[in-house]
């Protein structure tokens, strides 16, 4: 791939740009690959990524019924963390982050990708309570959390003004996470699809998957699409929000469940603030972009959806408690809002996984799916290049369920 | 050169003409000069008026810009206000002019003028679209990020110095709403309200009649404006129909709901008005807006869309040029022709790129330059437009000079609320743009939001529309005269996506807001961008403020061009809300504090409030006591003072919030079986049982005591937390899974308060407060209730203990709750009774071990690992959750177990939920400490935890991580005061 | 932001309401296996398109009650099919 840089900017720019190489290739669809990855969001191209660039396992099609990096990754708020709760989850997000941190160099791509810092700012006990016990347990696995006070907590974020003590929820505190992180996420999809790319892994968009194809033996033999048909003996299920749409065309039945999720932004202002602010007992978090905008995210709508839209209860919550924090931003002005559908798993933990179907392989599950994206690719391609899960995802796998053993994270901040 | 009639007045103002209120002159200032206008003008049009044309600089290029639209429209001039409005941006195009209003540009400084980062554009080969994913890479991009972000951002946001504005919320049902007030939205509108619906008419604008304002259409051989104020009086004097104005519908969600925000309301303290508009059936007439065209620099400021020069001429009397040409490649421009003709403007000519026999009746009677099948190839000058350079098919140029061009690429439909209702859009070759195609919801589009863009067809298609809308409502429209119009030239349009002969290099701009140029979007498509989602957000076409309103159809068929496509392949962007830029306090309304976050208090509480208390949020929002300071002493003093008064005299507590249901029926006693896993079969009228609901999954929901009260009747307690969820629980279960039961459940948990009295010397408080029952141990034991006359009100006594000591919960009817308190406080004062407060009940459980829900069930914790075993009955196992419990048990893994911890050193506090861990080593925890108090009675820290194996492990020494501090504890059983609970049975 | 049918109030808003998700098959006995008892607990119905779940007027009269709702327009029918 043609290197990127500040030099290769220049020299370009005396042909007026017109010999830039294409980002990702676009070669016809083959009969058949070693591996097909379903679904080129971020966790798809991400595995694609670290199978050719980890595993050497380059004979594989990423398959996309839309355009590239078009779901999830184009819709989130951007929140990169690893402040979970417990054990079994911590090691996976901190692992996450940090392939965060080298990422831009690793793909030769700005991401943009900023660290914040994430300040929970707490108004009751019981949460500040919880929020501790996740500083002193994510100690343990290197994410760090630290106490501030109100006072300093003003002092970082000086356009958070609600929240007083004459008000109806005054803060008692907040609790700063210093490795969060922002970056642009339409830059995570297209650096990952370049990069693979350009190790020889193809992107087929507009091909849409409308069954898996098993053998007679049960095994995964390959799909069946709007392009015909394509063979592989390994195939991954990477599409958060549609999963059991496509798990079931092979009778597999997955705990899982689809919700919308909404986010906004405001008008772009300048900067002001600099740190990520999460509010878990209101259920809001925001950060600013780099382009000034602020965005802004809540909780899920409760009912099952895959509408991609605004249920207006949810948002006008969203909004009244923002403004809580933020009185000042009722003259800020609302410039876009959008949804997303997403797949919670039954105890709200991620999933990661082979199947009871030899040669299948499933990620999905994904609230917060964002900050996951390396190590999710990372992890899944170790499972389908060795049969063995990786030890920062083995928590994750389907196995948990056989004994109802759920990973609970609840009580975690609506921001995902 | 024709004379032009400018007065004494502002250079480009006409004398007379306009719709603004020459009576009132409005002062204001811009960029810090002093300049006038009139009641009635925009920002835009008082700045036009001044002769004030370089406004802004361009976002990424710090190009000159000026005022490109008239409305909503307009991608160019954003400003922010100064002062007391100083909130965010505003295009200034929708700024209404306010006497001593203060604006200035953004993006630039120190003025549009002089710009120091106009530097840019000397750079701009360097800056195409994406450029910043291919550097700034090294060393960092925090580097680079600090000042990106200062030269981004545009206005600043509101701080809390500009005074807080009234913002209110208003709901509407009816029949039909309107959106729009221009020809078809009022006619729609004038039809419904005669046959008697319900009718709501919203339009963005100050004044009603839309198109018709500055058009010089007749209806009914009347000027057509004579029939707007016709109609909207009569709309006006129809107390069914609510017309409002300046308001702007901006979002439509499910089920025909749609959010409306009305700017200027008639009220003067309410500064914007946000409705809730719920219609069965919904006219969407919300017109259309025009489209640029793309040549080289047609960013300058003097380049203006012809639609907007129309509106400047005819709203504002202001025509902000000396020499005007039109650039356009379909029809609708020359009614600009004409009024420019009439009001003797210079007009250099009309460039049309269609062939001369498409180009109808609209020329007639005009006597200017006509160039057809002519493209304007690229506009001169720097600061202003000072001429353009005019191409003819074979190639050659012509200059003319020109200090104001008005350009028309055609119309698109407004289809922004139909495509948020979800409703699919479909490509029109005739307009060269994306009509409506099938509703999802109950809409219809009419007008030229339509596609219909000749108004005598536009008004037919409406009555039509509207009556059928109606008539789904169950209303029958009145026989009805359509309005007449006089007769005007077809629509016609050849859609020039871009101008021949453009070099690379050539800075013509798609998205102006932006500065996306059409090189961009083919640097994109060769990179592999080649659908239009992907187009947008590498090059960031249409998504500044101003969301691609008169750009985004030209990215499309631009696309379509070079990849060979229909532009109906290529499809649009998702369009979103807002329809324009809305106040989130708008959005908000009045819901704030308690509105938004109502609490749950108890009579008791203000009482707590008046002696001090520091008050809690406790679960389910109720402001609970957490503790009663003493003076001159700490939280932990105050701790143990409460604490110590419970163990050796009395205390008493507030225990209203308790979850409380009233359960009766034939099958009560089944269904409390299968809710609680113990057995309640054998349960004696007049006692009251311990119990524990699982969830489906198996883990501990709630806890709480239930009286069997009579046969079949039971008062059944819960948490405080969880009431509300219990009660789901319960409701759910037998309404759907049982609904053979028969049985009732009264929430009751407001009915009851009560006060409880616990300690030693509880019995004497509550002889010495009067009762009429035996409150000896004998006559009245542990887990009895009672109903009895207490302090001569009738009350309800049980007995029960939640903090080991004997313990009688005394519950009275809300009115007397108060009192009962007080009689409490009077009778217990010999006896040295102080108020309990939450830290208190804290230190008072762990001592005893008994189980809280926050605490040690953290959502992972079964009965067994409470060491709660015996509450799993061995004969009744059907309780929900129990086969979960068992399916989880079942795997062998090891558990962690409810265990005591009594830390080595000395009177430190570990904190609640610090991991411990094996050898204290940095790793994945085996446990977690769940509470940890100062224990009176023991004169010691104790805790209680979670702990791998715990029960196997008592006298093992473990380790305790606070971060890098470690606490070693000695395992002990999780009991620290009177295990065998001889004392609360006394 | 949806009007739902109650049975008993009619046409209500939907913030009045709690959705419980997915009707769920009957509560299997006790001989079921445990995988199959584990199916019933945690795996859904997950269509695009109608599912049928349960509704409660938890801010009204406290009726449980079920109904289709196509997971992508959200259209509400009634159980029998009638579109509300």
């Amino acid at each position: 791939m043609g290197k990127f840089s500040a030099f290769s900017l220049a020299w370009n720019a005396l042909s007026h740009h017109r010999n830039w190489p294409r980002y990702w290739k676009n070669p016809p669809l083959a009969k058949k690959y070693d591996v097909l990855i379903i679904g080129a969001g971020g966790h798809g191209l991400a595995t694609a990524h670290y199978l050719a660039k980890n595993h050497g396992i380059t004979n594989v099609a990423v398959l996309e019924k839309g355009w590239l990096g078009g779901g999830n990754i184009a819709r989130n708020t951007v929140t990169i963390r690893s402040n979970y709760l417990r054990d079994e989850s911590i090691p996976f997000f901190v692992k996450s982050v940090s392939l965060f941190e080298g990422l831009a160099k690793d793909l030769n791509f700005n991401l943009m990708y900023s660290k914040r810092s994430m300040i929970d700012v707490v108004q009751t006990y019981p949460k500040m309570r919880e929020i501790r016990r996740r500083m002193m347990n994510g100690y343990l696995h290197g994410s760090s959390y630290s106490s501030i006070d109100v006072a300093e907590l003003r002092r970082r974020v000086p356009a958070l003004t609600g929240g007083g003590p004459d008000t109806r929820l005054p803060i008692i505190g907040a609790m700063v996470h210093k490795e969060a992180a922002v970056c642009r996420h339409d830059g995570v999809a297209w650096g990952y699809a370049r990069s693979a790319s350009s190790r020889g892994v193809e992107i087929h968009q507009h091909t849409e998957v409308k069954s898996l194809l098993r053998d007679t033996d049960g095994t995964i033999k390959g799909v069946e699409t709007n392009r015909g048909t394509v063979l592989a003996d390994k195939v991954a299920v990477v599409v958060s929000g549609h999963t059991t749409t496509i798990t079931e065309t092979a009778g597999l039945r997955l705990p899982v469940k689809s919700f919308n999720l909404a986010a906004f932004v405001s008008e772009p202002v300048k900067p002001l603030i600099d740190v990520i602010v999460n509010c878990p007992d209101l259920g809001v978090y925001l950060n600013q972009s780099d382009k000034g905008e602020l965005v802004i995210g809540g909780a899920p709508d409760a009912g099952q959806s895959f509408r991609r839209d605004i249920k207006q209860t949810v948002f006008e919550d969203a909004v009244v408690t923002m403004l809580e924090l933020f009185p000042a931003f009722r003259r800020l002005k609302l410039l876009r809002q959008w949804g997303g559908v997403l797949d919670i798993a039954h105890d709200a933990t991620p999933i990661i996984s082979a199947t009871d179907i030899p040669g299948l392989f499933v990620s999905c599950g994904w609230w917060g799916g964002f900050k996951a994206v390396p190590a999710g690719g990372y992890t899944l391609a170790h499972l389908i290049a060795t049969g063995q899960p990786h030890d920062l995802a083995a928590p994750f796998t389907l196995n948990r369920f056989r004994h109802l053993d759920f990973i609970v994270e609840s009580g975690t901040t609506t921001a995902r | 050169m024709t004379q032009t009639p400018f007065g004494n007045q502002t250079p480009f103002r006409h004398q007379s003409g306009g719709q603004i209120n020459r009576d009132k002159p409005v002062e204001f200032e811009f960029n810090g000069k002093a300049y006038s206008g009139f009641d009635g003008d925009t920002l835009a049009s008082a700045l036009l008026a001044n002769g004030v044309f370089l406004t802004a600089r361009s976002f990424k290029y710090h190009r000159p810009r000026g005022v490109m639209g008239a409305g909503v429209e307009e991608p160019s001039c954003l400003v922010e206000l100064l002062g007391e409005n100083a909130a965010g941006n505003h295009a200034a195009t929708t700024v209404r002019l306010r006497h001593g209003l203060q604006a200035k540009s953004v993006n630039c400084w120190p003025s549009p003028n002089f710009d120091l980062l106009g530097i840019n554009q000397l750079f701009a080969r360097f800056l195409p679209a994406g450029f910043y994913y291919k550097t700034f890479m090294w060393p960092n991009w925090h580097l680079f990020e600090p000042s990106i972000r200062r030269a981004a951002g545009l206005a600043a946001a509101p701080d809390d110095r500009i005074p807080d504005q009234h913002y209110e919320t208003r709901y509407w049902h009816g029949d039909l709403l309107v959106v729009g007030g221009g020809a078809c939205g009022l006619l729609a509108a004038l039809i419904a309200s005669r046959s008697g619906a319900r009718v709501m008419i919203v339009d963005d604008r100050p004044h009603p009649g839309g198109h018709l304002r500055t058009s010089q259409t007749r209806i009914d051989t009347k000027p057509a404006m004579e029939w707007v104020t016709a109609v909207s009086a009569e709309l006006d004097a129809n107390q069914n129909v609510t017309r409002l104005q300046d308001a702007t519908a901006w979002g439509y969600r499910e089920d025909n709901l749609l959010l409306v925000t009305e700017r200027n309301p008639a009220q003067e303290h309410v500064f914007q008005r946000g409705w809730k508009a719920r219609a069965k059936r919904v006219v969407l007439a919300t017109g259309a807006i025009e489209r640029n065209l793309v040549f080289a620099n047609n960013d300058r400021p003097g380049i203006m869309l012809a639609s907007a020069v129309q509106r400047y001429v005819t709203e504002f009397a202001v025509v902000p040029g000396r020499r005007v040409v039109i650039f356009t490649n379909n029809s609708s421009a020359y009614a600009l022709a004409h009024i420019l003709q009439s009001r003797g403007t210079d007009v250099a000519g009309i460039i049309d790129s269609r062939q001369p026999d498409a180009i109808g009746t609209e020329k007639d009677g005009l006597d200017i330059p006509l160039y057809a099948a002519h493209q304007i190839l690229a506009a001169h000058g720097g600061k202003h437009l000072r001429g353009v350079s005019v191409r003819a098919a074979d190639g050659t140029t012509k200059r003319l000079d020109c200090d104001l061009l008005a350009v028309s690429g055609g119309w698109n439909p407004a289809v922004h609320l139909f495509s948020q209702s979800r409703g699919s859009l479909v490509y029109n070759d005739d307009l060269a743009s994306f009509v409506p195609d099938k509703p999802l919801q109950k809409v219809v589009c009419v007008g030229a939001a339509a596609g219909t863009m000749n108004m005598a067809s536009a008004v037919a298609e409406t009555a039509v529309a509207t009556a059928a809308s109606l008539d789904e409502c169950g209303f029958t429209s009145a026989p009805f005269t359509l309005p007449e119009l006089a007769p005007a030239p077809d629509y016609n349009l050849h859609p020039l996506w871009q101008v021949d002969g453009l070099k690379p290099g050539d800075k013509a701009f798609v998205d102006i807001q932006n500065d996306v140029t059409l090189d961009d979007i083919g640097l994109a498509m060769r990179e592999g961008f080649d659908t239009v989602e992907h187009v947008k957000r590498y090059t960031t076409a249409g998504m500044g403020i101003d969301q691609g309103k008169t750009g985004n159809v030209n990215v499309i068929g631009i696309m379509a061009q070079a990849s060979n496509k229909q532009p109906g392949e290529i499809g649009t962007t998702t369009f979103r809300s807002p329809f324009t830029p809305v106040d989130f306090g708008a959005i908000a309304g009045q819901r704030t504090g308690a509105v938004v976050l109502p609490f749950r208090h108890t009579p008791i509480t203000q009482w707590n409030k008046d002696h001090g208390a520091v008050i809690y949020e406790a679960g389910a929002r109720w402001q609970r006591p957490g503790y009663f300071p003493i003076d001159g002493g700490t939280m932990q003093d105050a701790i143990n003072a409460e604490a110590e008064a419970v163990r050796s005299g009395v205390g008493v507590y507030d225990g209203s919030p308790l979850g409380k249901f009233d359960v009766s029926g034939r099958d009560a006693a089944a269904f409390i079986d299968l809710l609680y896993t113990n057995d309640f079969s054998n349960l004696e009228i007049g006692m009251g049982r311990y119990g524990i609901m699982l969830s489906e999954d198996g883990m501990i929901l709630d806890d709480g005591v239930t009286f069997k009260l009579a046969e079949n009747h039971y008062l059944m307690s819960t948490s405080t937390g969880f009431a509300d969820l219990v009660f789901r629980h319960m409701e759910y279960l037998l309404q759907v899974e049982y609904p053979d039961w028969q049985v009732w459940i009264t929430p009751v948990t407001s009915q009851w308060c009560n006060a409880t009295i616990c300690g030693p010397k509880a019995r004497d408080v509550l002889a010495a407060l009067g009762t009429n029952v035996d409150i000896s141990t004998e006559a009245f034991p542990f887990m009895a209730m009672r109903d009895a006359v207490v302090a001569d009100m009738p009350a309800c006594i049980c007995r029960v203990s939640f903090t080991g000591e004997v313990s009688f919960e005394v519950n009275v009817w809300p009115r007397h709750a108060e009192a009962m308190w007080l009689r409490i406080m009077e009778a217990g004062a010999p006896f040295g009774i102080v108020p309990v407060g939450s830290e208190t009940s804290h230190v008072l459980r762990v001592e005893k071990g008994f189980l809280s829900l926050g605490h040690e069930v953290d959502g992972t914790a079964d009965p067994y690992d409470l060491g709660m075993g015996w509450i799993m009955s061995r004969t009744k196992t059907h309780a929900i959750g129990r086969r979960s419990v068992d399916i989880r048990r079942s795997s062998g893994n090891p558990r962690r177990e409810l265990v005591g911890l009594v830390p080595e050193s000395g009177g430190e506090l570990v904190p609640e939920g610090a991991p411990i861990t094996p050898n204290g080593d940095r790793v994945a925890s085996e446990g977690f400490v769940s509470a940890c108090v100062w224990s009176v009675v023991n004169k010691q820290v104790i805790a209680l935890g979670l702990l791998t194996n715990g029960r196997a492990r008592i006298g093992e020494t473990v380790i305790i991580r606070d971060r890098d501090r470690t606490i070693k504890a000695v395992v002990t059983k999780p009991c620290f005061y009177d295990p065998k609970g001889h004392k609360l049975r006394g | 932001m949806l009007t739902l049918p109650c049975p008993f109030c009619g046409q209500r808003d939907e913030t009045e309401f709690a959705n419980a998700g997915p009707t769920k098959p009957p509560r299997p006995d006790a001989k079921v296996t445990d995988s199959d008892w584990i199916d019933w607990l945690t795996v859904p119905v997950n269509p695009i398109g109608y599912v049928e779940e349960k509704w409660w007027h938890a801010k009204g009269c406290g009726k449980w009650f079920t109904l289709n709702r196509h997971t992508v327009t959200h259209d509400v029918t009634t159980t029998d099919g009638q579109s509300t």
